[in-house]
């Protein structure tokens, strides 16, 4: 897996790529530690080149939400493609995360101004 | 048969990567619909990550990995020489509670459940055995 970041509206967008799983999840979460450690706390999460993820990046992202909600921030998920969507309706979190159609729908939903 | 493939690889996160890599190439070689790849792979990452968090539990040992496909079946076993532990003993978790309420862990054996046709545990020859099926059931599939 791979990360890029990028910065729009006030809004830090993540986009990683490859496979998130037991191997992986590691890697984004420190990443999205370091996020929080610098006060920034509206983001988005863009699956679209994510191959899948498995429970263990579920974890990460039920942490990251809890410490959104935690800061008072904004998190949006988008580019939830078959295999991603498919995790997150098993596990039934759906309901936790604000899904956006469009990057850009994301952005706005994350509070990008 | 159309393909059959083993590793063994330590019961680690590395051997998981080192599991996940062969099983990733064994599927492209198999001609495997990206779709049921993924389906595949995510599980053996939750059945792999158990051995090496609950089963093992930081002990040593290593865990045998077997992918083979038929016309009818795909079929992946993971056999490790932990001690007695049978994964679909565990409980279900909440998938329905708010985000205040929810836990993190316990969805990865509700995930192979459900993204596998069949999920059966065997405590064999003082080793455990999960074998993971999926039917043949897309033609979309069949690399002839």
């Amino acid at each position: 897996m791979t990360l890029t970041e990028l910065r729009h509206l006030g809004v830090v967008v993540i986009s990683p790529s490859g496979r998130i799983d037991s191997t992986t999840s590691s890697v984004l979460d420190a990443h999205l530690v370091r996020l929080a450690q610098s006060g920034d706390d509206r983001i988005v999460i863009d699956f679209a080149e994510v191959d899948y993820i498995s429970s263990a990046g579920l974890r990460v992202m039920l942490t990251l939400a809890k410490r959104v909600r935690g800061s008072a921030g904004a998190l949006a998920l988008c580019g939830l493609e078959d295999a991603v969507r498919q995790v997150f309706e098993l596990a039934g979190f759906m309901p936790l995360f604000t899904i956006a159609a469009s990057r850009e729908d994301a952005i706005q939903r994350a509070g990008g101004a | 048969m159309s393909g059959l493939s083993h590793v063994s690889v330590p019961g680690t996160i590395d051997g998981i990567h080192e599991a996940l890599d062969a099983l990733e190439a064994w599927c492209d070689a198999c001609g495997l619909a990206s779709s049921r790849r993924r389906r595949v792979m995510t599980a053996l990452d939750e059945v792999m990550a158990n051995v090496v968090r609950h089963a093992l539990g930081g002990r040593a040992g290593s865990i045998d990995v077997t992918f083979a496909r038929d016309r009818q079946a795909l079929v992946v076993e993971v056999a490790d020489d932990a001690a007695p532990f049978d994964p679909l003993s565990l409980p279900a978790p909440n998938t329905t509670a708010p985000l205040d309420a929810r836990r993190p862990g316990g969805l990865g054996l509700m995930l192979v459940r459900a993204l596998a046709d069949d999920v059966r545990y065997e405590r064999r020859a003082d080793r455990n055995h999960l074998t993971l099926t999926w039917r043949e059931t897309d033609v979309r599939d069949d690399p002839d």
